[in-house]
C-alpha cells in the first residue's frame, strides 16, 4: 500500500482559473484557508482520477485529503510521473499543497505536516521510499503522531520531544507508561498494525438477506437459508477476484430482537461449504432463541484472495495442508470463539501470570507480533536473591531461570510448617496432604513496578518433594503468606 | 493351545494393527534414551501416545512437549488443547518455534474432545498435545483414529492413581520422578506398545537448565541424614 498525503490550503490571491468547478473553489477561498466540509467533498470527487480509494483525515487543521495510490501509481508511469500530474493538478485549482507519499497512512501524515515547515508552500513534495519510514519519523516531533493533547504534554514532559528516541524502546515499557494510542500510533505508522480510514464514497456492502412470511423456529430451516443466501453474496466477490475475510449472520427474532455473530476466516475464501460449515458451527453455540422472521449475511471485511495466500503460511510447504491448517483454525476459532484459539505472544513481564499473551490466531498477522525471538528488556525489576535474602547486583536475564511446565491459574494457599532460617520451605500441608520438601531452589524474588498498583512481592522456589514430584511455591513478602504456583510436570 | 500357536497369534495381531493406519513414518521422542524404549525407534506418526503419571509434577508433560517439538521438527504447526488452563509456554526453553504453535483453550471437557478431533484430523499437523485425566477410552479411539488420517502424533497426558485397562493408543507410557536430589530423573515404563512386548523400563535424565540461582541447599532432614 501507498498511501499519498495531501494537505491543502486555499490560495488568496490570483484570478479565478477558467473552469467552473475551481471558480467556486477560489470563491471559497476568500472565506477559509482550509477547505470545508462541501469543498472537501468536491475536491475529492475530483482527485478520483488518481485513486478509487480517497478519504479526509482529521478535522479542521489538521484534515488531509489521503489517497491510496499502491494499485495506480504504475498506470500513471510511476510515482514520480502520478505526483508531477498532481502538482498540475494542485496548480489548477490554486491550491497549496504540501504532499507526502509513504507505505502508510500514519509516516505520509506526519512527514505532510510536521516534515519541514508548518506553512503550506506552494508546492512541497516528499516521497518516503518503501520501508524507509522508520527514518523519516525519527526525525519528527512527537506531535506528528497525532496523539491527543495529554499524551503528547507527557511526553513532552519526560523529554521525549521527538519520535526517534521512542523507536527503540521496549513496547513492554511505553506500553506501561503511555496510553495505549502511543504504541497504536507508532505501529501504524511504522506499518505493524493496518490503519483503516473512512472512504470518501463507501465500498459496496455485499450482503444478502431472506424474511419469512411467517417464522421458523429450526435450526434446519435457518441453514438451508444460508445455503441459499450465500453464492448470492459471493457471486460479486467471485468476479472481483476477492474472498470473505469476516461475514456477519444476523437474525432477526419475532419480538424484532437482533441477535448478530461474526464468522472470522483466517485466509479468505469464497467457498460457501466451507462459510456455511463455519455457521453451522457457531449456530451449534448460539442457538435460536426464539422463531426468527428474517436472516441476513454480510460480508464485513473482504480481502484479495491470492495475495493472502502468498502472506500467510508461506513457511508451511504443502499449500493443501496450508490450506488444512486454516480450515482448522477457523472451526475452532468459529465454535470455541476466538479469544479461545491463540498463538503465545511472550511478554517481558516477571509476574508469571503475565508473562505471555494468548493473541488470537484470527487476526491480522501483523497485529499478533508472535515472535520466536529473545524478549526485550523488562520494565520490572527482578531480582535475584542470595541466600541472605539480600539482592543480586545483577538482573537474571529472561528465561534462564526454569519455569514450570504447568501453572495453576490462581497460586493455591497452603500452610508452611517448618522453614530454614533462610526462608527454604520444608514441609507443607496442600489439599489435606503433608508434603515433605527434599530439597528447594531459591529465592527467586519476583517484584512488581511501582506504576502498576499495589506492587507484588514474591519469593519462588523451586521444590523436589519427597515423592520426586517437583513444585513452585512461593511466599508473599508483604503478608508472609505461602503459596502453590505450579509444577515442574 | 501351545505357546508357539500363541506367539503365532501375537504376530499376526501385530501385524494387523500395524497395517491398521497408512504409514506415515516414525519421529524421534525427542530423547534418545526413549526412542531406544520404543519398539519402532519412536513415535509412529498418525499415532496416540499417552503418557501416564499419578499426579502433576511427575515430568510426563516435559516428556510430552519434547516429542511434540520433535513431531513438528519439519516446520509443522502444534496444537496444545488446554482443558485447564495450566499449560504454561515461559516454560518452553527460547528456541520453541512459537509462531507454529496453537493453543485452544477450552472451558467444558466435550470442547476438549471436539478440538483435540478436530486438530488431530487435520493433515499437516505435526503434534497434537493435550492433558485429560478422566476420559472415557472410547474417546481415545477416535483420537487414534483420526490421527492416522492425517498423520499428526497425539500426546495424552494423564495423571491418574490408577491405570485404566482398555488401551486404544498405540503407545502407554508411565512416567514415575526419582526423588534423588542432584540431577531430575524420572523412569519411563513401557506399559503397553501396540508394535513389541510392554515392561522395558529406562530412566530418563530431565535436564534442568543453568540458571544462576543460589546453590540447592539440603533440608535438615536431609542434612541430619548425610551426617
Amino acid at each position: 500500500m501507498r498511501i499519498l498525503c495531501l494537505r491543502l490550503r486555499l490560495r488568496h490571491d490570483g484570478e479565478p482559473p477558467g473552469r467552473e468547478r475551481t471558480a467556486s473553489l477560489h470563491h471559497a477561498a476568500a472565506r477559509a484557508t482550509v477547505p470545508d466540509g462541501a469543498l472537501r467533498a468536491r475536491l475529492a470527487d475530483d482527485v478520483e482520477e488518481f485513486s478509487p480509494l480517497i478519504g479526509w483525515v482529521g478535522a479542521g487543521e489538521s484534515a488531509s485529503l489521503c489517497l491510496d495510490v499502491g494499485p495506480t501509481a504504475h498506470g500513471f508511469g510511476g510515482e514520480a510521473a502520478l505526483v508531477e500530474r498532481l502538482r498540475a493538478w494542485t496548480e489548477q485549482r490554486r491550491l497549496l499543497a504540501t504532499v507526502a507519499l509513504a507505505d502508510t497512512l500514519g509516516a505520509a501524515w506526519a512527514v505532510a505536516h510536521c516534515g519541514e515547515s508548518e506553512e503550506p508552500a506552494t508546492w512541497r513534495c516528499r516521497v518516503i521510499p518503501p520501508g524507509r519510514q522508520a527514518a523519516a519519523l525519527a526525525t519528527l516531533p512527537v506531535a506528528a503522531l497525532r496523539l491527543s493533547f495529554g499524551t503528547t504534554a507527557l511526553l513532552q514532559e519526560l523529554g521525549f520531544s521527538h519520535i526517534g528516541p521512542l523507536l527503540p524502546l521496549p513496547r513492554e515499557a511505553l506500553a506501561e507508561r503511555f496510553p495505549p494510542e502511543l504504541l497504536l500510533r507508532i505501529d501504524q505508522a511504522l506499518g505493524k498494525v493496518p490503519e483503516l480510514f473512512a472512504a470518501h464514497r463507501p465500498l459496496p456492502v455485499w450482503e444478502a438477506k431472506l424474511a419469512w412470511e411467517g417464522s421458523i423456529a429450526s435450526a434446519e430451516s435457518l441453514v438451508a437459508a444460508w445455503q441459499h443466501l450465500l453464492p448470492q453474496l459471493l457471486e460479486p466477490l467471485r468476479q472481483r477476484g476477492r474472498g470473505v475475510a469476516r461475514l456477519l449472520a444476523e437474525q432477526t427474532g419475532e419480538s424484532h430482537t437482533l441477535r448478530r455473530f461474526v464468522v472470522g476466516l483466517l485466509r479468505p475464501t469464497l467457498d460457501a461449504d466451507h462459510l456455511l460449515g463455519l455457521l453451522q458451527l457457531r449456530l451449534e453455540t448460539e442457538r435460536l432463541r426464539e422463531p426468527i422472521v428474517g436472516t441476513r449475511l454480510a460480508v464485513l471485511e473482504e480481502s484479495p484472495l491470492a495475495v493472502q495466500q502468498q502472506v500467510l503460511f508461506a513457511d508451511l510447504a504443502p499449500p493443501v495442508e496450508s490450506q488444512a491448517w486454516a480450515t482448522l483454525v477457523e472451526r475452532l476459532s468459529g465454535r470455541l470463539g476466538h479469544e479461545a484459539v491463540v498463538r503465545v505472544r511472550p511478554r517481558a513481564d516477571h509476574q508469571p501470570e503475565r508473562a505471555w499473551q494468548g493473541v488470537p490466531w484470527l487476526q491480522p498477522r501483523e497485529t499478533n507480533g508472535a515472535t520466536n525471538g529473545p524478549v526485550k528488556a523488562s520494565p520490572l525489576r527482578k531480582r535475584s536473591a542470595s541466600r541472605q535474602g539480600a539482592p543480586a547486583a545483577d538482573a537474571v536475564p529472561s528465561h534462564a531461570l526454569p519455569r514450570p511446565t504447568l501453572l495453576l491459574p490462581r497460586p493455591q494457599p497452603i500452610r508452611v510448617f517448618a522453614v530454614a532460617p533462610q526462608g527454604h520451605p520444608h514441609r507443607f500441608e496442600s489439599g489435606g496432604r503433608e508434603q515433605q520438601v527434599v530439597e528447594s531452589w531459591g529465592p527467586e524474588r519476583l517484584e512488581t513496578g511501582w506504576w502498576r498498583g499495589p506492587s507484588l512481592r514474591r519469593d519462588y522456589f523451586r521444590a523436589l518433594l519427597d515423592d520426586g514430584r517437583r513444585c513452585w511455591l512461593f511466599r508473599e513478602l508483604r503478608s508472609g503468606r505461602w503459596f502453590l504456583h505450579g509444577w515442574f510436570d | 493351545m501351545t505357546p508357539n500357536t500363541l506367539e503365532q497369534l501375537r504376530e499376526d495381531l501385530r501385524r494387523v494393527e500395524s497395517n491398521a493406519g497408512k504409514a506415515w513414518g516414525v519421529v524421534s521422542s525427542g530423547r534418545e534414551v526413549v526412542d531406544r524404549l520404543l519398539p519402532a525407534g519412536g513415535l509412529r506418526r498418525g499415532t496416540l501416545v499417552e503418557w501416564l503419571a499419578s499426579e502433576p509434577g511427575s515430568g510426563a508433560t516435559t516428556l510430552a512437549l519434547d516429542a511434540a517439538r520433535s513431531a513438528a521438527g519439519d516446520g509443522r504447526p502444534m496444537v496444545v488443547v488446554d482443558r485447564r488452563g495450566w499449560f504454561y509456554p515461559p516454560a518452553l526453553s527460547i528456541d520453541w518455534p512459537l509462531e507454529r504453535l496453537l493453543v485452544v483453550r477450552c472451558r467444558r471437557d466435550d470442547e476438549a474432545f471436539w478440538a483435540c478431533d478436530q486438530a488431530l484430523r487435520t493433515s499437516g499437523v505435526g503434534a497434537v498435545l493435550t492433558q485429560c485425566d478422566a476420559v472415557d477410552e472410547r474417546r481415545l479411539r477416535c483420537w487414534q483414529l483420526a490421527a492416522e488420517q492425517s498423520g499428526a502424533v497425539g500426546l495424552v497426558v494423564r495423571h491418574l492413581a490408577r491405570q485404566p485397562e482398555a488401551c486404544f493408543s498405540d503407545l502407554r507410557l508411565l512416567v514415575a520422578p526419582s526423588c534423588a536430589v542432584g540431577r531430575r530423573r524420572v523412569s519411563l515404563t513401557l506399559l503397553r506398545a501396540r508394535q513389541g512386548r510392554p515392561g522395558a523400563v529406562v530412566e530418563v535424565a530431565l535436564d534442568d537448565h543453568a540458571y544462576s540461582l543460589p546453590p540447592p541447599t539440603a533440608s535438615p532432614r536431609r542434612r541430619a541424614a548425610g551426617a
